[in-house]
């Protein structure tokens, strides 16, 4: 424990750890203010913007009931008929604010949740019966079906999963307007920044010891060798877990209390697809994906540990580090079907890497790693993944450094 | 106490390192000589368990060390010749950091530090980054890091190096004291270094052993090879080239006191006789002098003597003299041999690198496994 708390101390005693700790904390600040931004309501900016938003759309608040929908959409017709226009875009921007705005947040997934079964292409909401409506949870449940015979056409089990994930999402969905998803792009964002700034906290570990012959006196030593690689696995990843977390609380923190915590109340099928698998609210996705990126991260310092414990030099160290960490996004782009599915569950940085590798935009999707009869959709198996995998790699890294001989 | 290295081998891809080297350590200061490259740096990480040799084993009190893990070290101080530090750490984060992994009881880690800051007069830094530290400072922290446990066995590589002549006395008597009833093995060619200290030596050349003795012991080698002479300065060069001359004197009369290594006096009495003028210029005829480690150390290892701007020349003239007489193959030979008699002179006590291989062939023919040294 003392050589614990040792290595602990000489790692916060590092000027960039220290550099790093700092610019985790100017990331996440402004990371958590930088969405507020974005929003543009009625010629305001901002949280004004933001607290007009809520004003124009508060009648829509609460249960999205079916019998809210049709009237959300009724108004939304008739406004555009009133009017003689086609679209919303023909609208003059008053009208638009004070007639269609109101009705916009509530009816997010009505166009996605009647498009064609056929092609998935929506009709648009004029063209939609508010009739319909009435059974708008059931005609999500039939939307889910159709989209999974499109997407996992050979797999029965995969559509059967999806199905019985569906079940369990709370239903009627709940609306609080008010919230941005470009606070989740950035909770993702700063996720992964985080992610960098570990794997260059955590490459030198073993690495930068080899590099500079520390490593030669320090095993000599009684406990130079598995005390002392366990101590310092340990305290990378206490360091880099430790920052992350208290980074991803701020950040949950201070873009909650300036959307308003109310907002966050809000079911995740409100602000992304309809058919969402996961039952949770804005709250439960924020501190879910937060975890999931914990672990994800940890695990990712684990196999940075290795690294550094098989590598010679700093350098090489870092760039098998920062490679490790952008693995996923290649693997995104260059290795579609199972194949990249497969590999995206098993490279521990799958999770806190990039935007669409991330754990939030794989909760989007409807992807599964399919073994024979076994359907196991992605984000769960990519938590299964990185927590085998934080301390499998952990305990590589240890076990590398022990046995680690001069050559 | 006792630390036996049974026929230790190390290669790197083409160059053998170590080859099958067998010595006992006892206690005492036991100085490792050997030019750049002879091989003492692998056997030193050998001993210290940080590299595995190729063949071979390292025993303590009998026991393999790598059985003994965790106890080897805990009695075990290691010096590299590179002394990697933490570059964020003072001389007192350095040295608590140091103390915690050699398993120090915290409430004589304060203790200990102390009294090794004063003995190596460190206590002013004490709160300085060691990477502000100056080279000698360095090294002295790096010391005092291989004494934190106070180690039954201590090896360090080089330790002097950085040090200035002050700071070397002050660590020799510091050793001589630490070593009493411990074993010190301390790698260097810096020859004054361990003379003064070492109970005994151990000489190293291309990867092997080719002696082992007491500083008395070892200087009985080279009886008989080293002549000092006075000559004029114009005769200099000429003596630099014709001879291994391993020191230089001026003297008041304008005159060179020259110390050399030969087999014997009749190269320079040639010397002094010949050239035009010899009369005329004629010094003093060679006198044998008393011989120093450094005189063996330069006597075995003669390219040392290569590292100034005539040394080169010298070499190259030493070598084809040697080569000129009877061919290099049989000066070496005859370079061995002579060893071999040196050996024998010293009833026993002396080992060479012909009887390392003797010991091998004869543990081979045994079947035994025995510590290398000398009954």
């Amino acid at each position: 424990m003392r050589v614990f708390y040792l290595e602990l101390k000489r790692i916060l005693k590092t000027r960039l750890t220290w550099i790093l700790l700092l610019a985790s904390l100017v990331m996440t600040l402004l990371m958590a203010w930088l969405p507020t931004t974005f929003v543009e309501v009625d010629g305001l900016k901002g949280l004004a913007a933001v607290r007009r938003l809520k004003e124009i759309q508060a009648d829509t608040a609460g249960e999205v009931t079916p019998e809210k929908l049709q009237a959300a959409l009724t108004a939304y017709q008739q406004c555009l008929k009133e009017s003689g226009a086609e679209t919303v875009r023909d609208l003059p921007d008053g009208v638009r604010t004070r007639r269609i705005l109101p009705v916009t947040g509530i009816l997010h997934g009505v166009n996605e949740v009647y498009a064609d079964p056929e092609t998935g292409i929506g009709l648009g909401l004029p063209n939609i019966d508010p009739a319909g409506l009435g059974d708008y949870y059931a005609a999500c449940r039939a939307r889910l079906m159709s989209l999974m015979r499109m997407e996992q056409k050979d797999h029965p089990a995969a559509q059967a999963v999806a199905i019985r994930l569906y079940e369990k999402v709370e239903t009627p969905y709940h609306f609080y307007p008010g919230f941005n998803t470009d606070a989740l792009d950035y909770q993702i964002l700063l996720g992964f920044v985080l992610t960098l700034f570990a794997a260059v906290i955590a490459a030198p570990v073993f690495s930068s010891d080899y590099q500079t012959g520390a490593d030669d006196i320090q095993r000599c030593m009684r406990h130079g060798r598995l005390a002392l690689g366990a101590a310092k696995a340990g305290a990378a990843l206490l360091v880099c877990g430790f920052t992350f977390s208290v980074c991803m609380v701020l950040f949950i923190v201070i873009t909650d209390s300036l959307f308003g915590w109310e907002t966050v109340g809000t079911s995740i099928q409100m602000l992304y697809s309809a058919t969402m698998l996961a039952d949770m609210t804005v709250l439960e996705i924020q501190w879910f994906t937060a975890g999931a990126s914990l672990l994800s991260l940890l695990a990712t310092v684990g196999l940075i540990v290795f690294l550094s414990a098989r590598i010679r030099t700093t350098v090489a160290a870092l760039a098998a580090a920062l490679f490790s960490c952008v693995l996923p996004v290649f693997v995104y782009f260059s290795a579609p079907g199972s194949v990249g599915l497969w590999l995206r569950s098993l490279i521990p940085s799958s999770g806190a890497a990039g935007v669409q590798t991330s754990m939030l935009y794989t909760m989007l999707d409807y992807d599964f790693i399919n073994v024979g009869s076994i359907a196991i959709w992605l984000p769960k198996a990519m938590v299964i993944a990185t927590a085998l995998e934080l301390p499998l790699f952990a305990a590589a890294g240890v076990w590398s450094y022990v046995k680690h001989a001069l050559k | 106490m006792e630390l036996q290295i049974d026929h230790i081998s190390k290669s790197f891809k083409d160059k053998r390192a170590v080859d099958g080297v067998s010595m006992t350590l006892t206690p005492g200061v036991w100085g490792l000589l050997g030019a750049n490259g002879a091989g003492k740096t692998t056997l030193m990480r050998m001993i210290a368990g940080i590299m595995e040799p190729d063949a071979g084993q390292i025993r303590y009190d009998g026991l393999p060390i790598g059985t003994l893990k965790g106890r080897y070290r805990e009695i075990f101080g290691y010096l590299p010749q590179e002394f990697g530090f933490y570059p964020e750490f003072t001389v007192k984060d350095y040295l608590e950091y140091a103390a915690a992994l050699k398993g120090l009881p915290v409430r004589d880690t304060k203790r200990r530090i102390m009294e090794l800051l004063e003995m190596l007069s460190l206590s002013d830094v004490y709160r300085k980054k060691i990477v502000k530290l100056s080279g000698g400072m360095k090294r002295r922290v790096g010391i005092a890091q291989a004494l934190l446990n106070e180690p039954e066995l201590l090896i360090m590589d080089e330790p002097t190096s950085g040090l200035d002549p002050g700071e070397r006395v002050r660590f020799r008597n510091l050793l001589s004291e630490f070593a009493k009833d411990r074993i010190v093995l301390i790698s260097t060619h810096i020859v004054s270094d361990v003379e003064y200290i070492a109970t005994r030596n151990a000489v190293m050349k291309d990867g092997g052993l080719i002696a082992e003795g007491t500083t008395e012991e070892l200087v009985k080698l080279v009886d008989g090879k080293v002549w000092q002479c006075v000559i004029s300065a114009e005769r200099l060069p000429e003596y630099e080239r014709r001879l291994r001359v391993v020191n230089l004197r001026n003297e008041a009369d304008g005159r060179v006191s020259v110390r050399y290594l030969a087999e014997n006096a009749g190269e320079a009495m040639a010397l002094r006789m010949t050239g035009a003028g010899a009369e005329a210029n004629a010094g003093t005829a060679p006198i044998p002098a008393a011989p120093r480690l450094e005189d063996l150390y330069l006597w075995l290892f003669p390219q040392d003597m290569a590292h100034d701007a005539t040394g080169e020349q010298r070499k190259l003239v030493t070598d084809q003299h040697l080569a000129d007489s009877s061919g290099r193959e049989q000066v070496q030979a005859a370079k061995a041999s002579s060893l071999e008699g040196g050996f024998r002179g010293a009833a026993g006590t002396v080992r060479t690198r012909g009887q390392a291989a003797s010991d091998r062939d004869s543990d081979s023919a045994s079947g035994q496994k025995k510590g290398g040294r000398n009954a």
